[in-house]
């Protein structure tokens, strides 16, 4: 068995430009395919545990396309109207609510830096809705009326840190740096915290709300509350449940799209190694021919080529592997900038069931590529090795 | 002449590696069409739903699903209502130039196929320039208008007494049939709002307004006045153009990530072009000793090898692309039921520069698998050439 091995490794190595570039672009295939598999599986479950997490149920948000604005709230973007403050109070007045938490969001283009910076004004009930919060430096809430929290990606382009003074020449208002928010990977990272009351100053909204995130005391109450908070004047009711049905159906409608995609390029890349397989076969006529004349039996001869195939396969699916380990995170970060309500936590969590299909896909793909030219091998006849070339 | 011969004489020596060599570019190549046409298809078909439905602004009952936009364009039974009086309130906004009040019902019929009910008044008619009216628009007291997909089916022509389907106890007359608008007003059938709120026991309500502007560009203002009115609290006002923004902006953000991937397929099968020249040239060693020992000088060797590339590539695109058209139909089915909101035209639509950026992209593609190859036999010395037997690669 051994030796059998050693020859179809032989074989393999003899022509590495060759057996390198169909491993390549198997592994290519099986790296991206990979990837998406398990970034389609861990967006999923990520969505639900933060959700979960958060304890939202709903949110309610000004009159307008719903949809839109509840991803514009969550992708941390201005909306084009407001809430009325009372919304808040009669929100919280309605007994199955347990944290109403509001935000203010406002956008200040910064031309001059070709970027834009969101503020984002919150109360304290703010907390509740984001235990997982964390600030490398300094408190985690504001020491005071006139405190900043900064996004690790605002504080970097901002060159500030805890303790410092900051000033907002666009709205003339001066700062102190109460925190640093920890990198997240998530549109957080960018945002500008401030106290609800101050951004409403900041920004002249007195008495507006940009959305209003609710918890209720049960999640069983989901369906009265939001026909409640419904009548509210000037808001509307948008669940969790509808927006992640939506954008899980967006999602998903973007990772099916891609998956056929890369199955595209594995079905291109199991031409090429059916086609290198196909070649060494045909180059090797008279070498195979030999080992038939020596003794080798037909079913051996079939053996060795389904062995080359083999190895080949799993050395690309095994490259693919590891390509998607080392691809992934670069692809995550890629990834996540597209896709709405990115969480915090990893997507690409590289999980056992999936390595072991494609571990089983790749060696069926590596078997039945072999198929035809170790059939065609098999059938070499001896005789004709003493004939001579 | 005489290389293009010998190089074309090379694939069919080798008939199954150049045909599969050929599929790996086609598949790969029908894969990027596909996206791109796609695309740009799905972009247009937008636009042109839009456009259609001849509105700047709809104004839907609040609480209402968040897919509202595309209940109106698509046709559905709407579960909440405006009440009538609001469509005074519309009206009276200054900017705006027509407000055509809407009520639509959707039914099921028992083969699955769904009727959709829509009434409205002749105001509807500023809205909608493009519509050609064989016959005559239907007035309070009962008549149908008919889209010409939906006469079609059920093979009404103007002038006659028909059941209603869905509602069989009631029968009207076609007054008039829609010529073809290749869109979803096809399959409505249109009826006078007074009438379709009787027949449906809705008096004085309605699904949503239809509103268009007399000044598109000044969108913003006139919304926010539509949201200041009264009645501005219990209704939503969508701007159309926002809905399309927001889709648009979806769509664009997986263009680049789907283009990648297809990007990828292409590298692979180039990675498998360069494979197969390899083995080609790999082949023929004595036969390109030969060719150099005849006169043949590096510069020629390398261009045949190219010119064999060229043409398996250019094969296997054309073959490719020629695929992705005709098989169109089969995909574009399949991603409708993939994608929320999509138009009812087709998405897939034969565009010359797409096809000509793919064939363009698989030859430059081609060309840089083929360096490798090319150098290999270019390097290939005469003399030695003849005394190998098999070659190296």
């Amino acid at each position: 068995m051994l030796n059998w091995f050693s020859l179809a490794w032989g074989n393999l190595v003899r022509r590495p430009v060759r057996s390198g570039l169909a491993v390549s672009g198997l592994a290519a295939s099986i790296a991206v395919l990979v990837c998406l598999w398990s970034f389609g599986n861990g967006y999923r479950r990520a969505l639900n545990t933060e959700l979960d997490r958060m304890g939202l149920q709903m949110m309610l948000v000004p009159l307008g396309c719903p949809y839109d604005a509840a991803a514009r709230v969550l992708k941390g973007q201005n909306l084009d109207n407001s809430l009325p403050a009372s919304v808040l109070e009669a929100a919280r007045n309605d007994p199955a609510v347990a944290v109403a938490a509001p935000l203010l969001l406002a956008a200040v283009p910064r031309p001059r830096d070709g970027r834009t910076d969101m503020w984002v004004g919150l109360d304290e009930t703010a907390l509740d809705l984001k235990p997982w919060w964390k600030t490398t430096s300094g408190a985690r809430w504001f020491a005071s009326e006139d405190s900043v929290i900064l996004g690790c990606d605002a504080a970097e382009t901002e060159m500030r840190s805890a303790g410092d003074r900051f000033y907002s020449p666009e709205t003339g208002q001066k700062l102190q740096v109460s925190g640093v928010l920890e990198r997240s990977g998530t549109s957080d990272d960018s945002l500008f915290f401030v106290p609800l009351s101050t951004a409403q100053r900041m920004f002249h909204e007195t008495n507006r709300l940009t959305a209003v995130a609710i918890r209720l005391r049960d999640p069983t109450l989901v369906r009265g509350a939001s026909e409640r908070l419904q009548k509210i004047p000037g808001a509307q009711v948008v669940t969790m449940t509808e927006m992640m049905g939506t954008f899980l159906n967006l999602v998903g409608a973007v990772r099916t799209l891609s998956t056929s995609v890369a199955a595209v390029a594995l079905l291109v890349s199991v031409l090429s190694v059916f086609n290198t397989l196909l070649a060494t076969v045909i180059e090797r006529t008279g070498e195979l021919m030999v080992m038939r004349a020596i003794g080798a039996s037909r079913a051996q001869v079939f053996g060795l080529i389904t062995l080359e195939a083999l190895l080949l396969t799993l050395a690309g699916t095994g490259c693919g592997l590891v390509g998607a380990l080392l691809l992934g995170p670069g692809l995550e970060g890629v990834v996540k900038r597209f896709v709405p309500m990115a969480p915090v936590e990893r997507l690409l969590v590289p999980s056992l069931q999936i390595f072991s299909a494609t571990l089983v896909m790749g060696v069926a793909v590596g078997v039945l590529s072999a198929l035809y030219p170790a059939w065609r091998a098999s059938r070499l006849h001896p005789a004709a090795a003493l004939k001579g070339d | 002449m005489t290389w293009l011969q010998l190089s074309s004489k090379e694939w069919r020596r080798r008939p199954l590696r150049t045909g599969l060599t050929g599929a790996g570019v086609a598949l790969a190549t029908a894969a990027l069409f596909s996206l791109l046409s796609f695309q740009k298809g799905y972009q247009e078909g937008m636009r042109g739903e839009l456009d259609r439905l001849g509105a700047h602004v709809l104004v839907v009952p609040k609480g209402c699903p968040y897919d509202a936009a595309s209940m109106a364009l698509h046709g559905a039974s709407w579960p909440c209502f405006l009440k009538a009086a609001y469509l005074d309130e519309v009206r009276s906004v200054p900017g705006v130039a027509t407000a055509a009040p809407v009520f639509m019902a959707a039914y099921y019929q028992t083969n699955g196929e769904q009727v959709v009910y829509v009434g409205v008044q002749s105001n509807i008619l500023a809205l909608k320039t493009a519509w050609r009216i064989q016959g005559q628009f239907p007035g309070p007291d009962g008549g149908i208008l008919s889209g010409s997909e939906a006469a079609r089916v059920h093979g009404w022509r103007v002038g006659d007494r028909v059941a209603l389907p869905g509602v069989a106890q009631h029968g009207a007359t076609v007054t008039g049939i829609l010529d073809p608008t290749s869109g979803a007003d096809d399959t409505f059938v249109y009826m006078h709002l007074e009438a379709a709120q009787r027949l449906f026991g809705h008096s004085n309500e309605l699904t949503h307004i239809l509103v268009r502007l007399s000044q598109p560009e000044n969108m913003d203002g006139v919304v926010t006045q539509l949201r200041g009115c009264d009645a501005g609290l219990s209704m939503n006002i969508v701007p159309l153009a926002h809905v399309f923004h927001t889709i648009q902006s979806l769509v664009f953000s997986t263009r680049l990530f789907l283009g990648c991937l297809a990007a990828m397929a292409l590298l692979v099968s180039a990675a498998g072009v360069s494979n197969s020249l390899l083995m080609a040239v790999a082949e023929r060693t004595r036969e390109i000793g030969i060719l150099r020992a005849i006169g043949a000088s590096q510069a020629d060797i390398f261009r045949l090898v190219c010119l064999e590339t060229l043409q398996v590539c250019a094969v296997g695109a054309g073959g490719g692309i020629v695929m992705a058209f005709f098989t169109s139909r089969i995909v574009e089915t399949w991603v409708r039921t993939q994608l929320p909101f999509a138009p009812t035209e087709p998405l897939i639509r034969w565009e010359w520069w797409v096809a000509g950026a793919c064939l363009a992209g698989a030859l430059i593609v081609g060309l840089l698998a083929a360096i490798l190859p090319a150098a290999r036999a270019a390097r290939i010395a005469p003399a030695e050439a003849m005394r190998t037997v098999g070659g190296r690669a």
